[in-house]
């Protein structure tokens, strides 16, 4: 929620329109708030609310961004929503007293059907002509009072990305009377026959308002024909990955060095500043070795979310959604799961709420069984933590050897996921193939306030877990890393008797098969809570267990010096299939309001992660032996 | 001995902050509600009561479940009726 709180008697609206017509981008800007937007369908899965105060008149409304629709007539889960919050079924939520009806200016054969079947239905509404200024620079043409006497409704013109592009719409609405509540007519699921006879009214309405679209710019067509072609799209796409994951590595070595530099000089400050004793251990060790040890990687993350920001505002991702849709048939599943695991790689939690979008059951229940195999943000930081400890700063011929690993290790998690759907879809979860349908936008050049918005979205969420639960949890394990103090006469470090010495050493000998030692295995266990923590804890671990002047030596010269290769490639392993989420496993039992998939998906995920592991370390220690 | 004290204090505070942050979202605002119920109950002052609404408004907030992604901020409310899958 956003805005000022809504008082109970805000007047109650919602935005509604078919997917990526720009809803979310009104929302936000009409109610100050940074919802996630992009340049593709499916963003919203779940109704929102914010609140705003109109300019003029001072009334307050309070404002619902609901999931995208093509009708009323839902067939996947996020449809639903829609319908059911318009018709006032959702409980404890009464209907929406005004609707605001998104359309894309650009794309009105689409978008209105829906708005005739709202207004078939009595519900009081206005139509926002979103994109209006991308259809005049294309050469649509439109007359809008005409349109505007068709429908029967208020048409106002709104540029959701611009500043200043919501006002028509704002000096609309305040200057109508407050409409009864909710719709006044039932809601009955229209016939083929209604259906082919809205169509049929679309495109009269259309007629009558002078609506016309220029034909598709050549340039444009070209780069489609190259982008979507079977045998260059997929090169394409591999070297666009390829791309990104070389520029994680390549560009952000200066701003991590800076990082880190930055978090030792805080330390060996602290440690001088303070006097010895409990305190100083705290936060040096503590504090500033652990939570330290994490934030060094948010230059990596804040590059790599440039690129997915920069793909999914212009207009490639549904590409490649196409792209890969035979991929996904091949293992059984639909070509919709391409966005709910695409969203995975920022965390897996809105990637299995994105399923929503699946209408059937199997394919949806699939796609959230693999949703935690795709490479998650919180991984990067374990991944390059141990890549910058044991893989050489090298090139292989023009490519940095770092950054090549990195992209073994992402393209192992899709393979690994293929796989298990390949299983899952020929056993438990069979169903047959649904064809992909994919509306695909135009290409346009990526917005530049929706790029920094995002990118200072992705900072704010990053430092907060760093500076909330990552901070409280390293404190907790300095705590249990210190006490209780070592017996009189031992000489060495006083970790190895505290009580997070034990744990480790009891861990170990579940996780000594796959060559790791008792601070590893320690590290898994504050891991559940976020898999970046295990960095953090590794981080508390070994500050405490070195004497002297390893103290401030930071954490990848430590680990490089006292982990075999094998090692490090074990835990490469594990963390392709890592199960350790705890957010992950309670989201999958809302989502299937059942235990019995969490815990299927824990208990595969971990006989995986150990299987990779196991053989990962023995492969390794014979070859390298 | 001071020493001592401030880093209980500290471990404490993180211990329990760490324990709310972890519990399962719906559990964490039944108890955020309850706390602001007996709050309220009790008659004590205007900004212990503003205190304990402002945890139930924060945990009403982060029932998404994780605070990893800006897609999840908003409370997911199921339809009537849904379907179990």
């Amino acid at each position: 929620m956003s805005g000022p709180a809504p008082a109970l008697d805000a007047m109650r609206l919602a935005l509604v329109g078919v997917p990526n017509c720009g809803k979310t981008a009104l929302f936000n800007r009409l109610t100050g708030s940074r919802q996630k937007v992009a340049n593709y369908a499916g963003v919203t899965v779940e109704r929102k609310e914010g609140s705003f105060v109109g300019p003029t008149r001072g009334e307050r409304y309070r404002l619902l961004d609901l999931p995208g629709a093509y009708s009323l007539t839902p067939t996947t889960l996020d449809e639903a929503i829609t319908r059911d919050c318009l018709l006032g079924r959702l409980a404890g939520e009464s209907a929406p007293q005004r609707v605001i009806c998104v359309v894309d200016a650009t794309n009105l054969r689409l978008n209105l059907r829906l708005v005739l079947e709202l207004h078939d239905l009595g519900v009081p509404m206005i139509v926002a002509l979103n994109m209006s200024d991308l259809a005049q620079s294309r050469g649509f043409g439109l007359d809008r009072e005409r349109l505007e006497r068709e429908l029967g409704v208020p048409v106002v013109e709104t540029v959701a990305i611009r500043d200043g592009g919501e006002r028509a719409l704002l000096e609309r609405l305040e200057s109508l009377p407050a409409p009864a509540a909710g719709p006044t007519a039932e809601w009955r699921e229209p016939s083929f026959e209604q259906i082919q006879q809205t169509q049929r009214e679309v495109r009269r309405i259309l007629h009558a308002a002078g609506y016309h679209e220029p034909a598709r710019n050549r340039a444009l067509q070209r780069v489609d024909g190259l982008v979507m072609h079977p045998v260059a799209g997929p090169a394409i796409l591999a070297a666009l990955l390829f791309f990104v994951f070389q520029a994680v590595f390549s560009w952000a070595a200066v701003p991590m060095e800076l990082v880190d530099a930055g978090v030792s000089w805080v330390g060996a400050k602290l440690h001088a500043a303070l006097p010895p004793g409990l305190l100083n251990s705290l936060l040096v060790d503590g504090v500033i070795a652990g939570a330290g040890s994490v934030l060094v990687f948010l230059p990596q993350i804040m590059i790599l979310f440039f690129f997915i920001l920069v793909l999914e505002d212009s207009g490639y991702l549904p590409r490649a959604a196409y792209l890969l849709d035979r991929l996904m048939g091949s293992v059984g599943l639909s070509g919709r799961a391409f966005i709910p695991l695409l969203s995975s790689f920022a965390c897996a939690v809105p990637g299995i709420m994105a399923t929503r979008t699946i209408p059937n059951v199997r394919d949806r229940l699939a796609t959230i069984m693999i949703a935690p195999l795709m490479t998650c943000s919180a991984r990067l930081p374990v991944y390059a933590l141990i890549i910058a400890a044991f893989i050489p700063r090298q090139r292989v011929g023009a490519f940095n050897l770092q950054g090549l690993v990195l992209f073994t290790l992402y393209v192992a998690g899709i393979v690994a996921a293929m796989a298990v759907a390949y299983a899952l879809k020929r056993t438990a979860m069979r169903s047959s193939y649904h064809p992909l349908l994919l509306e695909l936008p135009e290409y346009r050049w990526p917005d530049l306030r929706n790029l920094m918005l995002g990118l200072w979205e992705r900072l704010k969420i990053f430092l907060q877990r760093v500076g909330t639960i990552i901070l409280a949890l390293m404190i907790i394990l300095w705590f249990l890393s210190s006490f209780p103090a070592p017996p009189d006469g031992v000489t060495g470090p006083a970790i190895q008797y505290s009580f997070a010495g034990s744990i480790g050493r009891a861990l170990e000998h579940v996780f000594a098969p796959i060559g790791f030692n008792w601070q590893i295995s320690l590290a898994l266990v504050p891991g559940l809570a976020a898999r970046e923590v295990a960095v953090g804890a590794l981080g508390t671990v070994y500050s405490l267990s070195a004497t002297g002047d390893d103290v401030a030596a930071t954490l990848v010269p430590m680990i490089a010096g006292t982990w075999s290769l094998a090692t490090a490639l074990s835990l490469l392993a594990w963390y392709v299939f890592a199960p350790q989420c705890l957010s992950t496993l309670v989201v999958v039992k809302r989502e299937t309001n059942s235990w019995r998939y969490p815990l299927l998906m824990a208990g595969y995920l971990f006989a995986l992660a150990y299987l990779a592991a196991f053989v990962t370390y023995r492969v390794a220690s014979a070859v390298l032996s | 001995m001071w020493q001592a004290v401030i880093v209980g204090l500290i471990v404490l505070a993180a211990a329990t902050y760490a324990a709310w942050a972890l519990l399962p979202a719906a559990l964490r605002l039944k108890l955020a509600r309850h706390l602001a119920a007996i709050a309220r109950r009790a008659g004590g002052p205007a900004s212990l009561v503003r205190f304990a609404d402002a945890i139930a408004g924060s945990a009403l907030r982060r029932l998404g479940g994780c605070s990893d992604c800006s897609a999840v901020q908003a409370a997911p409310t199921p339809p009537k009726g849904r379907d179990k899958t």
